[in-house]
Formats: structure tokens, sequence, C-alpha cells
């Protein structure tokens, strides 16, 4: 069993990853102990300038690169277990060493980031020139001359940065320069510094770290978080055993949440209708898909699109029941098709309930159902120039649509006076807009769910749909608005109580995070 | 000349089709004119023909993937079992068209329900999110926090009884910062739409012939 050293919950041996708050899991025995002569030449490793295709690496010096390679990790090796490392990483890796690569890429070359030559940068400083910046561009002419007459670096006019404390050390003159390896190892790549750019790595200091360098704007603050990244590491805490009821409320507090939901949603339903729903008003938006039915005149065809799936039949089967009840009720001609395989089932459901409180209504002359059309944009583009010879069969007796009384004079999408798309997803609404609304003069009114109206809504406003129910409350609304009370009424108490647990769980959380937050601090 | 016909067979002719049959529906979509509406037409109607293929490939491709799972044996093959029967039993519920009672049953009685309950158990999910990630952390969560709570409870018809200009603060936060985001979304999606389809037109886009 680990326990996490953020909330202290027990998870399964082998976790990575803590299951309540997702913090990483160390166990403090499978931090490995870090030698300290690792640490330092892996960022050494990581400013490597890119291969050169071009120059292909001549026989021989393979070997020489890699003794070359192998003088200079030891001598670094020797440098590094000198000075007392802290085990922490944070300290092994310092933030310059850490930044420059990144550095390096996002701004070009960046003066004060690039490591002094050793021998070089002391020889200028010794002379007067101020503090040394050194660039990665001279350093391999520096490292062709003769060690002994390095080249003296070109300092800037104006410096840009403050040098780093080490080179302020070395400027203080340092007489153990020549026990430095670097330039041993220069002799030994006299001739192929181009085969591999390896000067660098031997040049790279290996004793204190530099200080970060001072860079303005906006940069140097991603530098800043990518060090924040790299360095940070996980606290690491022994976990203090829990006591018996510490451990019954972390087991019981996601259940009792799951708990508060279940009965706020389940309750409303038990007890009734414990608030007045006469007074809800109703939205423009509800009253435009209503105002655009009661406009119809009697005996127009009407296309319903059943574009949702059971999973979304929660906010839109009230919808669908209420707008059939409302067709139903005003004579008009529906049919109804949809872009999803489990469309017509659910269009035959609500039929199936609407149909027996009108009973004048009759299967094929008052309603039919199209059944399922593959092909989305195409197949909407196919129907609306010819819907009957799209579809050609209905889908609850599989009988050819010319002999149905309610398609009669239907014989493009012009013929329909209305077009209700119910849509569980933004998708149907724009497909229908697209490649129907903005070709046709027919009317578009949509119902969505409340988690597709964001992206809806723009359509509205803008005119293309002239009407749009949202969801449960709008399921309602339009019931009241047909004076037909029904399941999207009677859902209204439990919805509104699940969104009232919701939102007082999320403030307790916030509750517990400040809190938790200010005992942390003090 | 076996180099030439093979490229002309991989990538000429696919590309010629592609660029052809797209400015045709494309002229077909602006201009009014009998014979690209019926020859658009025609192209249309050959696309949902090939879509309900598509589904018949889709429908192969699961079965092959899932039996060689089976076969080789490979992690969660028991699964790929489940799925292959799921597979027969509906394929023969379907055999008498999809309102047989058969496969009404299994819409009312398997699919329905599942899908409905899988759907439900987000109640459960947001429930539990909210208190433990919906927290006022920096400023943007906070202001996030009481965005959310406001949409939140202006959906609620419970927020008329507990202050009625709830409703209209969760309106305004709808209709304008919120469909303005959405409104430049559907702007930015629909540009990319025209250039795809504009570089398939141009015949920089082949991945059908690559």
């Amino acid at each position: 069993m680990i326990y996490c050293p953020n909330c202290g919950t027990s998870n399964r041996d082998g976790s990575r990853f803590c299951n309540e708050c997702g913090t990483p899991l160390v166990q403090p025995s499978s931090i490995p102990e870090r030698p300290p002569t690792v640490a330092r030449p892996q960022p050494s490793e990581a400013a490597l300038p890119p291969e050169r295709p071009d120059e292909e690496a001549k026989p021989g010096e393979g070997e020489r690169v890699q003794e070359v390679l192998e003088a200079a990790a030891l001598s670094a090796q020797e440098e590094i277990t000198a000075e007392p490392v802290e085990p922490d990483i944070g300290e092994a890796l310092p933030v310059s060493d850490l930044a420059e690569p990144v550095l390096s890429e996002v701004e070009g070359p960046i003066p004060s980031v690039a490591p002094p030559v050793p021998g070089v940068a002391e020889e200028s400083e010794e002379e007067g020139e101020g503090p040394a910046e050194v660039s990665a561009e001279p350093l391999e002419p520096a490292l062709r001359e003769e060690p002994e007459e390095a080249a003296p670096v070109e300092a800037p006019a104006e410096p840009e940065v403050e040098a780093p404390p080490q080179e302020a050390e070395l400027e203080e003159g340092e007489p153990a320069k020549e026990e430095r390896p670097a330039p041993s190892a220069m002799e030994i790549l006299a001739g192929i510094e181009d085969a591999l750019p390896v000067a660098p790595i031997i040049a790279k200091p290996h004793s204190a770290p530099l200080a970060p360098p001072t860079i303005p704007g906006a940069d140097f603050e991603s530098a800043r978080l990518f060090e924040e990244i790299v360095v940070s590491r996980p606290a690491v805490e022994v976990p203090v055993p829990e006591g018996r009821w510490t451990r019954l409320w972390r087991w019981a507090r996601l259940r009792l949440v799951y708990l508060l939901v279940a009965l706020a949603v389940i309750a409303p339903f038990l007890v009734g209708g414990i608030w007045s729903w006469a007074n809800l008003p109703v939205a423009p938006d509800v009253k435009g898909v209503y105002e655009a039915v009661e406009a119809l005149p009697e005996g127009a065809a009407v296309l319903v699109a059943y574009d949702y799936d059971p999973a979304t039949v929660g906010e839109l089967r009230p919808q669908a029941l209420a707008l059939t009840h409302h067709l139903m009720a005003r004579g008009l001609r529906i049919m109804t098709l949809s872009l999803l395989p489990e469309g017509p089932a659910l269009a035959q459901d609500i039929f199936q309930q609407a149909a027996p409180a009108h009973p004048e209504v009759i299967y094929g002359r008052n309603y039919i159902n199209l059944g399922y059309l593959a092909g989305q944009e195409a197949a909407l583009r196919a129907f609306a120039r010819d819907p009957l010879d799209a579809v050609r069969r209905d889908y609850v007796t599989r009988e050819p649509l010319a002999d149905f009384a309610a398609l009669k004079g239907v014989e493009g999408i012009e013929d329909v006076a209305l077009i209700i798309e119910l849509a569980g997803n933004q998708e149907s609404p724009r497909r229908w807009i697209e490649q129907v609304g903005s070709r046709y003069d027919v009317g578009l009114v949509a119902g969505v769910t409340a988690a597709a109206e964001p992206q809806v809504r723009p359509y509205y406003q803008s005119g293309q749909l002239g009407g749009l129910i949202s969801g449960l409350p709008g399921a309602a609304q339009y019931e009241l608005l047909i004076r037909r009370p029904a399941s999207g009424v009677a859902s209204l108490g439990a919805q509104s109580a699940a969104h009232l647990v919701i939102i007082l769980l999320a403030l307790l959380g916030s509750l517990v995070y400040w809190i938790g937050e200010r005992r942390r601090e003090s | 000349v076996k180099r030439i016909a093979s490229a002309a067979i991989t990538k000429v002719i696919p590309t010629a089709i592609a660029i052809i049959a797209g400015l045709l529906v494309l002229a077909d979509f602006f201009l009014e004119n009998l014979y690209l509406d019926s020859l658009g037409q025609t192209l249309v109607r050959w696309t949902v023909i090939m879509g309900a293929f598509a589904l018949l490939l889709g429908l192969l491709n699961i079965l092959a993937v899932h039996g060689q799972r089976i076969w080789r044996r490979q992690r969660g093959w028991p699964y790929s079992i489940v799925l292959l029967v799921t597979v027969v039993v509906v394929l023969v519920a379907g055999v008498y068209g999809p309102q047989s009672p058969s496969m009404d049953w299994v819409f009312t009685h398997v699919q329905h329900p599942l899908q409905a309950t899988f759907f439900s158990l987000l109640a459960f999910f947001i429930a539990s999110a909210a208190y433990r990630v919906f927290r006022a952390r920096t400023l943007e969560s906070t202001l996030l926090l009481i965005t959310g709570l406001i949409v939140l409870l202006g959906q609620a018809p419970l927020s008329q009884l507990l202050w009625d200009r709830l409703p209209l603060i969760k309106d305004w936060i709808l209709a304008i910062p919120s469909t303005a985001g959405a409104r430049g979304i559907l702007l930015g999606a629909a540009l990319g739409i025209v250039t795809t389809g504009l570089r398939v037109i141009l015949g920089l886009d082949r991945q059908y012939s690559e």
C-alpha cells in the first residue's frame, strides 16, 4: 500500500499516481541515490550542436574523439567529486545549464549563456577588457589556435548582461588554470575539430554553477518555467499512519458526493411538485419556435429531423414530445428523418406516445417516418433536392413513399413549410443550415441540448434559425406554451436540485482548499 | 512505361477525378444550370451510396480486427468475443428489418438503456469534479468558477425563486461573451474547411492517392 504524500490516500502497490489527487507517487526506497559525478555532463550533451551531414568523419578520428571525450569526462568527474555536491537535483543541475539549450533555441545565441572558454576568458580578462562575453560561435575558431596562443575574444562595446559570478571569480586571476585538462584535450583535437563538435563539451566549466542570466522579456519567463518543471521534484514524505476515522472519511467522501447527487435527482420526483412552475418565464428563442409552428397553415408539411441518440433523450425527448403534440394539434403533416441510425426508433417512440392523444391522426396520412439516411452532408443535399429520390421507402411499413398521403405535393425541400432540427450535438444544426437553410427558402428552427447550445446560438442570433429550444428548461417552457405540462416540467425539480448540489459541492471544495492553503502557510 | 503507367494509375487519375468532381459540385452549388444540376445530383447520390458501403466496410474491419485478436489471444480477447457475439445477435435480429419485433427489443431493452445510463453517469462525475477540481486557486480559476456557478444556477428554474435577475445574467453570459467565443471558433473552422476544400480541388491534398 502506498500513501499519497499530498493527501494521504492509500493507493495500491505499484501505483504511479494518486487515485485521489493525481500526485505522482514515488516511494522513498525507489529513489536512487544519484551519484554526484553523473549529473554534470548532461546539460553539456544537450548543448551539442547538430551534426554536420556534409562533412564525413575520417577513419580513425572516431576513436580519437572517443578518447578525448573520455578524458574530458574523467577530468569533469575529478572536479565534481572534489567539491561537495548536494543530493538535491535542483542544486546539482544549475539553472543556467538547464536553461541554456532552451534559450539558445528560442532566441538564437545568447552571449551570457554560452560558457566561457577556460584559458581564453582568463587571458582576455587579465588584459583588462572588462567582463568577458564569449559566444558559442567564436569558440571553435579559438580552439583551432594553439592553446598557448589563444585568440583574444572580442568583447562587445556595450555589455548587455552582467558577467556571471564564475566569470567574476576568474577575473580575479586563478592560478589553477593549468590544472584543467581542457588544453591537453585541445591538442588531441587538433585537426579534427570539425569531425565532431566536441569543443563546447570539453570547454564547459565544471566547477561553480553559472548564475541565471538576466534576460528581460517573456522568453525568460518561459525559461524560468521550464527550469521549475525540470528542477523541482515532488516532495516525498513518510506517510503518517492515519486514524480509523480519517480513513473512513476518505473512503466515504466520494460516496457521499454520489449519494447526494442521487438523492437530489430522485427526491423531487418522489415528493412531487414542491415548486410552482406556473410563473416560469418563456424565453424569446423558445417562443420563436412556437410562433413558427403557429404561423403554418393547416395541412402544411413539416420535417422533423431526429439527430440525437438515446444518450441525450433526457433533454430532447420532452422537446420532441411537446413539438409533436403541437404539430398534431395544429393539423400539420409530419415527416421525420434522421442522420443517425438510432434516430428512426426514437421518432417512432415519440409518435407512439403522442398519437393516442390525437385520435384523428393516422400513420401515412398525417405523419410518416422516413427512417435513417446515411451520408451526412451529401445525404442532406441529395434529400433537399429530391426527397422521394433520396428516400424510397418508409421506416415502418417499407412501402414506396409515393403511396403515402403525408408526402403529397412534396417534391423538393421547398415544399416543406418548416424544418425542426432536434440535435444532440452542434454539428447537425450546422449541416442543416449549410446544406439546406442557406440554399433553399425554407424555415428552420432547432431544439438542442444545453451543452450544444453555445455553439448553436450564433445561428439563432444571425437569423439562420427562427427559434431555439435549449435543454430541459426549454422543453418545459414549450410544454407550458402549448398548455400540456409533461416530463419537461416534471423534471425541472430534479434538475434544479442537482444543480444546487453541484454548486454547493464546488463551493465546499474551494472552501476546503482555502482552509488547507491557510494551514500550510501558517 | 511501366513507371509512367503506375504513376498515372496511382496519382494522376485519382487526382484528376477528385479535381473534376470537386469543381463540378462546387459549380453546381453556385450556378443554376440544368446539366450541372443533374451532374451534381448524380455525384452526390454516389457519395451517399459510398457512405453506406463505408458502414459495411467498417463492420468488416471490426470483425477482422477482433477476430485476429481472439486468434492471437491478445490482451482483452474475451471482450472481443463479447463484441463478435453482439454483432451476430444484432445482425440476426435485424434480418427482418429495423422495425421487426426482435430489433425493436434489442433497441428498447439493450441499446437505449445502456446509452442513456452511460450519459447519465456524467452527473456523478461532474459533481465529483466540482468538489475536487473546480476550485478558486488563481484569479482566472476564480472567474471561471463564478461564471460557471452563475450559468449553472441560471439554467435551473430554481434561480427564479432565489433572485429574479439571475436568469438575466445567465442569458447575458450565454448571449454575449459565450456566443462571441463560439462565433470565433465557428468562423475559424469555416475558414479551415474552405482552405481544405481548395487544397483538394487544386490537387495539393492528395490523401486518396498517397
